[in-house]
Order: C-alpha cells, then structure tokens, then sequence
C-alpha cells in the first residue's frame, strides 16, 4: 500500500547512474559506466577521422587496434617505417596537419581546406630552412624551401577534403585556449613563434586566450563548415585531460588549464544542445576526476600513462556496446602498432642459385690466365 | 707515383659485383698502373661473416677468413683501411633497386616526399645494407677515402623487377633518377663516404641497366645482376679519378 504522505519527485526511480552513491562511491572506479551516453552508432564500418590535440591520437590507434575504419587520408608511402611515420607525422591524425590544440586553429585549417582560402604567407626560416606556422613540427628538419612547405601543405589540405567529404564521425579534441597570433592578420599559430622554430616578435606576434564566446564562435563555424561540405557528417568532441605545459596567461599554469579546460568542456556541452549530430565523449572527465585519484597520470600528473588511455577506449567501445546492445569488441585485435605501420628492409638472403652465379663471376673473375 | 710519395694504394672491397672491376683490370680497360692495387672480396653471403672491429673489416670465422684471402694478393685475412689510400667498396650487398622503387613511384605517381623525407628514408634504407655500414666504419676511421659503388640497377627485363615498374616510373629520366642520386650522394658525403652513382649512360627505361652492361648471355643464364667488363670500366675510372691517378 503506497504511503499517502508519500510525494513522488523526480529523483526517484533513477537508474544507478544517476546517483553519486550507486554511481560512483559504492563501484570500483573501473567500472564505472555510461560516462558517455553515445548519440551516434560508431561501428565497424563507420568511417571516422581524427583530429586535435596530441591526446586525439590515442583515438586512431585504439580504433584501428579493435578493427574499426579510422581514415587516414594522408597515409604517405606505404613503405615508410614506423619510426619514419612516427617522426614525420604520419598516420598521427588522418590528415598532416600535426596537433591542432584551439578551435580557432581547426577553423582555419578547414576555411583554407573546405572555402578554399590561401593561406597565409606567413612562413619560419631557422638555420636556412622553413618551418610551416601552423604546422612546425610534421618536418623536423624544416622544408627546403618555401614551396616544398606549400606544395606539402597543398596535399594536407586536399586530405582534409577527402576527411570530410567521405567521413561518417569527425572526432575533433580540443586541448587549449590559449595561442599566439599575428598581430596585423589574426591568424593563429600552432604553437609561439620561436619555440619549436621561427623568431619571436612582439611587434607581430601577440598571445591571446580565447574567451568561450569566441571558442563558441569558432567552433560553431566549424560546425558550420563540416555540414556544408557533408550534411551527413557527425562530430564527437572530446577535451584533451592533458594540463598545459607551460601559460602565458600570467596565471599559475595549474589555475589556467583548470580555465583552459573549464571552457573548453563547456563549449562542447554548448554545442550538443540542439545539434543531434554533435556529441560530447568524457575522456577528460575520465582521466582527471578526482574519483579516479590521478591514478592515469605519470609522476610529473601530466603524461596520460597508457593504462589510462586504456582505460578511456575501454570506456568509449563499452558504452557503444551498452547503448546500443551489441557486444563489445575485444580490447586488442591487432597489436598497438601505429595504424600504418611499414615495414623495415632487410638484408635478404641470396637464393643457391644466386649465390652459385655470384661465385661464378668471382672465379671467372679471379682465374688464371 | 703521387703527392703522397708512393703509388695511391687502393684496395677494390666487393662482392660478386666487383668482378666486373677485375675483368676491366685485366682486359686493360682501365690504366691501373699508377696505382697499387688490391682486390678483397667474396660472395655476397660471406659478407655475413664480417664484422668491423678494430679499425678494420674481419671474417668472424676461418673458413671466412681464408676465402676472402684466397682472392687476395697479399693473402689478407682482415682488411685495414688505413693500410690504403682508397677502399673502392664496389656491390657489397648495397642493391638500391628497392629505393628506387620506392622513390620514383612516389615521385611518378604520389604520394608527394619532401627532400627531407627522401633523405631520411635514403639514411634507413642504406643503415640496412651491410656494405654500406662497413663504408660508414671505414669512413669513421679517419684513414683512407671511402668511396662505393652499389651494385648496379637490375637489367632491362629482370623479371623481379618488371612488374613492379609502371610505365610512368619506365619514363622516368635523368632528372628523376638525378634527385635520388643527389640524396644519396649528400646522405653519404654527410657520413664521410664518397658514392659513385650508376653512370647514366648505363641505364634505360627508369630504373634498369641497359642489356649492353650484363654479363655474357645474361638471359639465358637467368643473371640480371652482374654486370660486364665495360661497366666495370666506367666504375673504376671514375674511382682512379677520385684517387687522381
């Protein structure tokens, strides 16, 4: 017999999840589940391209080692090794653009990509060879010259059409707020001049923290151009977990991530309202809440150790799984390799009949007249 | 007799690949006589019984040791760079027909490799080749000039290699061939060793040798590797230019 004093309210009947007690302090933080309550059926044949900050390229190993079709639109020459691959930026994002921390960044990488923008001329030289502003870092060594870093750029560009053209999930991560601009232009850099290559001006080169109505802003035409060039296409969003290395906000580098990443997560839960095609992924809840007690980071509590990184593509697969009642894939179907690795030359052994030709030349060579 | 007060001591280090040398020594296709001149070599496979240690190449076993001295004038056991002017390494296991391969499909059909890019895959690819790493150890000694020639491009119709060629890599010219070249002789230069590229006028239709430097009947003998006496020649009169005899 129901209590008469009793007045049924909205918090009743909700699932464990929705509780801090049965969701959280009563569950081995290993289990926890439904983190993510995921919008978009990622499958086996769901074509998906990844972009973002450097925790964005957990995302194409983890897809690819479970057998799912990460793209990789700018794959280089398939005989590249993986160290090759590695130090050049192969196969790191399905395009070569190397990170793209800030939604302005990923805003212009796409203007020039999708609308066909030139890009700006803005271009480093250090020690003689050229280093490309908003990608310093995919050619150690600088290009030789300022149209091999054009014509290289050229093919990452047209990778980025390819990318959105012909994907179904873009996954973008987002990992800063903060970034350097030209001062006369606005265009943002991927990282302050001078650092990795380049010389620092303070007359041309200006620091700039995007505020969240400018982040919402860019990320909006981002939207905007994704639908345009591929009405189909679906975006998931994630925030990078990894602290700022350094700020130049004048802040304590521990309060600006705080800030940094504050905005950034409340951007993409911005963004999901009223656009069924974006989603929002927590793997930044997932490495640094408290709940988890800094257990995923390396001693220096900023590098996401691989257990950690582990244990968010765990949370991703499992909760597809979950939501869409289809079993989950194994943790590992292939080995962690990079998604396209290549293969290292080797000496070959000669065939007999190879080597009998070979001590047939010698002797012929050597005999006596 | 040179600057150096005595005749440029020069030791030919190779594989089955530098018995073209020796045939164009002994058919006086090329004037060795100002120099003194050495032969060292084996089979490809025994290379794998070689090691660099000490400031020179040894055979890790007797029976190595013993086949190598065997074609040798002096009846070397070991080889000491620094008991000559030049080490011409001519072969030694160093065939760059798989780079080739690599580069001028990329540089025919995509997709796009920077210089720097073609320069570190060239790095890779000769750290793999046994001859190549006892050019770099010889180099490192400080002693005598170390200068290579790789084994040859295959010869037209290598059936091996003819079916991974397109007939835009086929089209290739000097100029395509010329950018490998160029980055393999900088890559190198960079680690002290003077390389010899393929001498264009041997090559034909992108990435082979012309018939005209295979050996005798290379057809019928299945050989699309060795190389004739007139190729021989044209490698080592560029090497005594080098040496400046």
């Amino acid at each position: 017999m129901k209590d008469p004093a009793h007045m049924p309210h909205p918090y009743e009947d909700l699932p464990p999840d929705r509780y801090w007690r049965t969701g959280v302090a009563d569950v081995d933080v290993q289990d926890i589940a439904g983190l993510w309550k995921p919008r978009l059926h990622i499958n086996s044949r769901t074509r998906i391209v990844t972009a973002g900050s450097c925790f964005a390229q957990h995302f194409s190993r983890a897809l690819v080692a479970r057998g799912y079709r990460w793209m990789n639109l700018e794959p280089g020459p398939a005989t590249l090794t993986p160290a090759q691959r590695h130090d050049y930026h192969y196969g790191t994002f399905s395009f070569r653009t190397g990170n793209i921390y800030t939604p302005r960044m990923l805003r212009q990488w796409l203007t020039w990509a999708l609308e066909r923008v030139a890009p700006p001329e803005d271009v480093w030289e250090t020690g003689g060879r050229f280093f490309d502003p908003f990608r310093p870092a995919v050619e150690p060594d600088g290009f030789a010259s300022v149209e091999e870093l054009r014509a290289s750029r050229e093919v990452t560009l047209e990778a980025i059409r390819q990318a959105v053209a012909t994907a179904h999930v873009f996954v973008f991560t987002m990992g800063l707020t903060e970034a350097w601009q030209n001062r006369h232009s606005g265009t943002e850099y991927a990282v302050c001049p001078g650092t990795i290559a380049g010389e620092f001006d303070p007359e041309t080169h200006v620091f700039v923290n995007h505020r969240f109505a400018a982040l919402l802003d860019d990320m909006t035409a981002v939207l905007r151009l994704l639908a345009k060039a591929n009405r189909r296409l679906n975006v998931l969003l994630t925030v990078s977990p990894v602290p700022l290395t350094a700020t130049a906000s004048g802040q304590h580098v521990l309060a600006a991530t705080s800030h940094s990443k504050s905005l950034l997560r409340a951007v993409a839960s911005e963004l999901m309202h009223g656009r069924p095609r974006v989603d929002y992924f927590p793997s930044y809840e997932i490495i640094t809440h408290p709940v988890y007690r800094g257990q995923f980071f390396a001693p220096n509590l900023r590098s996401v150790l691989p257990e950690g990184v582990d244990h968010v593509m765990r949370c991703f697969f499992r909760d597809i799984a979950t939501q869409f009642n289809v079993p989950a894939r194994p943790d590992v179907l292939q080995p962690e390799a990079s998604p396209a690795s290549g293969s290292t030359e080797t000496e070959a052994e000669l065939t007999e009949a190879e080597e009998l030709r070979c001590e047939e030349e010698i002797l012929a060579a050597f005999a006596p007249r | 007799m040179t600057g150096l007060g005595h005749n440029p001591r020069l030791v030919v280090f190779g594989d089955s690949h530098y018995a073209c040398l020796r045939h164009a020594h002994r058919l006086g296709l090329v004037d060795v006589s100002g120099t003194d001149l050495e032969y060292w070599g084996h089979v490809g496979k025994r290379f794998l019984f070689l090691e660099f240690r000490d400031g020179a190449i040894h055979p890790t076993d007797d029976f190595t040791a013993n086949r190598f001295a065997k074609f040798n004038e002096k009846g070397r056991l070991f080889l000491p760079p620094a008991d000559f002017d030049m080490v011409l390494i001519a072969g030694a296991r160093t065939q760059l027909s798989p780079l080739f391969r690599t580069l001028l499909y990329a540089r025919m059909h995509g997709p796009f490799i920077t210089s720097g890019l073609r320069r570190r895959i060239v790095r890779d690819f000769l750290h793999t080749k046994i001859g190549y790493n006892f050019a770099r150890h010889c180099a490192a000694t400080g002693t005598a000039r170390i200068v290579l020639s790789p084994v040859a491009l295959p010869t037209e119709g290598a059936p091996q290699l003819e079916p991974a060629v397109t007939p835009e890599m086929r089209a290739a010219g000097a100029e395509q061939r010329a950018e490998i070249w160029d980055t393999i002789v900088d890559v190198a230069a960079a680690e002290g060793i003077t390389v010899i590229p393929q001498p264009e006028e041997t090559v034909t239709a992108g990435m082979f040798t012309r018939a005209a430097f295979a050996i005798e009947n290379h057809v019928e003998r299945n050989d699309f590797e060795h190389r004739n006496p007139a190729y021989g020649a044209l490698v080592f009169s560029r090497a005594l230019q080098i040496l400046n005899v």
